[in-house]
């Protein structure tokens, strides 16, 4: 063997050895980068419940000691508002008016239910500071992990026979009032719904009103 | 005829540096080893403390001997000696991991990733990997006496199979971060 052949053989030895080198380095950032996108990815994976079907029944007993049943179907004909809600989220505190006068507005309508999920003397304290009192509060991790709440404040519209009517993240009156006019307009808009929704939960827009 | 002296010597040489980096791998972190074998043994009737620090001090021995034996395995005694060896450890470790993925038993960490940040869930790839290094291990009994000039090849494939090797590991792990697999 010639020395020239030699020279050549090493450096393709050489080129091979640092591809596979720059490759194991791709390899790894790639499983970096995958495990810092890990939460949000297995948010999106989660198995939420979909606009339409039925919610699973919660029994929980709320803050104040009522028997709550969340998801349940409403014998006087009333659909249900559950926000998601924590203390530690400013925007949560900013909604709770709006949510309380949409609760009495449309009291005839709609039962409003708070829920989130941790120590509930932070829970009670949060309740009674913002008034929340007179409303049925609960505290469970199943209920968020349910309907997949990775993001608050949430809400979730539950008609009286106990089906999803609409969900999505809630930062405004408006976006409220979205849900609950998905809610009154019924299967009629579901499609433009899911697809407005989809836009939401990845974050490409505000929820808007639909008509 | 073709010669086929210089892979064969780099498989040797491999699996040698992949056996003693798994002994090292294995050495340093006893405890994470124990909980290794832990997992493999749940709900079986093998159970206790001593029997499983005793497992885990036979499996680090039998893989270092295994990596003598195949770095030793130029010296004739030693050719079929490194090649059974190898080939009943990886064979072992195979029927293990099938074993527990038939009867159920969901192992999130195969300890096998070298004390590397990513786990690697016991699945039918592990298994698939584990019959290949089994093969390759059997190859050592072919007898290989490579000549001086074949040591730019024997290194380089060497280099080259290993790195592979890191790289399956490395893409096989992050399928199990985006739970593509479990």
């Amino acid at each position: 063997m010639n020395t020239w052949l030699l020279v050549v053989i090493a450096c393709q030895w050489l080129g091979l050895i640092g591809l596979g080198v720059l490759v194991l380095g791709i390899a790894r950032q790639v499983g970096v980068l995958h495990q810092r996108l890990g939460p949000a990815g297995a948010l999106m994976l989660s198995k939420e419940l979909k606009v339409g079907e039925r919610s699973p029944e919660f029994p929980l007993v709320a803050l104040d000691g009522r028997q709550v049943l969340v998801g349940a179907a409403d014998p006087q004909g009333r659909s249900s508002l559950i926000a998601f809600v924590s203390p530690d989220c400013p925007v949560c505190a900013s909604l709770l008016p709006t949510i309380k006068r949409i609760a009495v507005e449309e009291s005839s309508k709609l039962k409003v239910v708070f829920a989130s999920d941790g120590d509930p003397a932070v829970h009670r304290r949060f309740a009674s500071d913002k008034g929340l009192d007179e409303f049925p509060y609960v505290l469970s991790g199943d209920l968020g992990r349910s309907f997949g709440i990775g993001r608050l404040p949430y809400a979730v519209i539950i008609d009286a026979a106990g089906v999803i009517r609409s969900q999505g993240l809630v930062n405004n009156r408006e976006h409220l009032e979205s849900l609950l006019e998905a809610n009154r307009l019924g299967v009629a808009s579901i499609q433009d719904y899911l697809a407005k929704r989809a836009q939401v939960e990845s974050g490409a827009v505000p929820p808007v009103k639909i008509a | 005829m073709i010669d086929i002296t210089m892979p064969l010597a780099a498989v040797r040489v491999a699996l040698a540096i992949l056996l003693m980096a798994g002994v090292v791998h294995k050495l340093r972190d006893m405890t994470a080893l124990r909980g290794a074998i832990a997992s493999y043994l749940r709900d079986t009737p093998f159970q206790g403390a001593q029997l499983i620090a005793t497992l885990a001090a036979a499996i680090t021995a039998a893989e270092a001997v295994t990596a003598l034996a195949i770095a030793a395995s130029w010296v004739a005694p030693f050719t079929v000696f490194g090649a059974v060896l190898g080939a009943a450890l990886f064979m072992f470790y195979a029927a293990v991991m099938a074993y527990n993925i038939a009867r159920g038993n969901r192992i999130a960490d195969c300890g096998c990733s070298f004390g590397g940040q990513q786990k690697q869930t016991v699945g039918w790839p592990l298994v698939l990997r584990n019959v290949l290094l089994a093969l390759l291990a059997a190859s050592v009994a072919i007898p290989a006496r490579p000549s001086a000039l074949d040591w730019m090849g024997v290194v380089g494939f060497a280099a080259l199979l290993l790195l592979m090797y890191a790289i399956w590991n490395e893409l096989h792990a992050n399928r199990v971060v985006t739970g593509e697999q479990h």
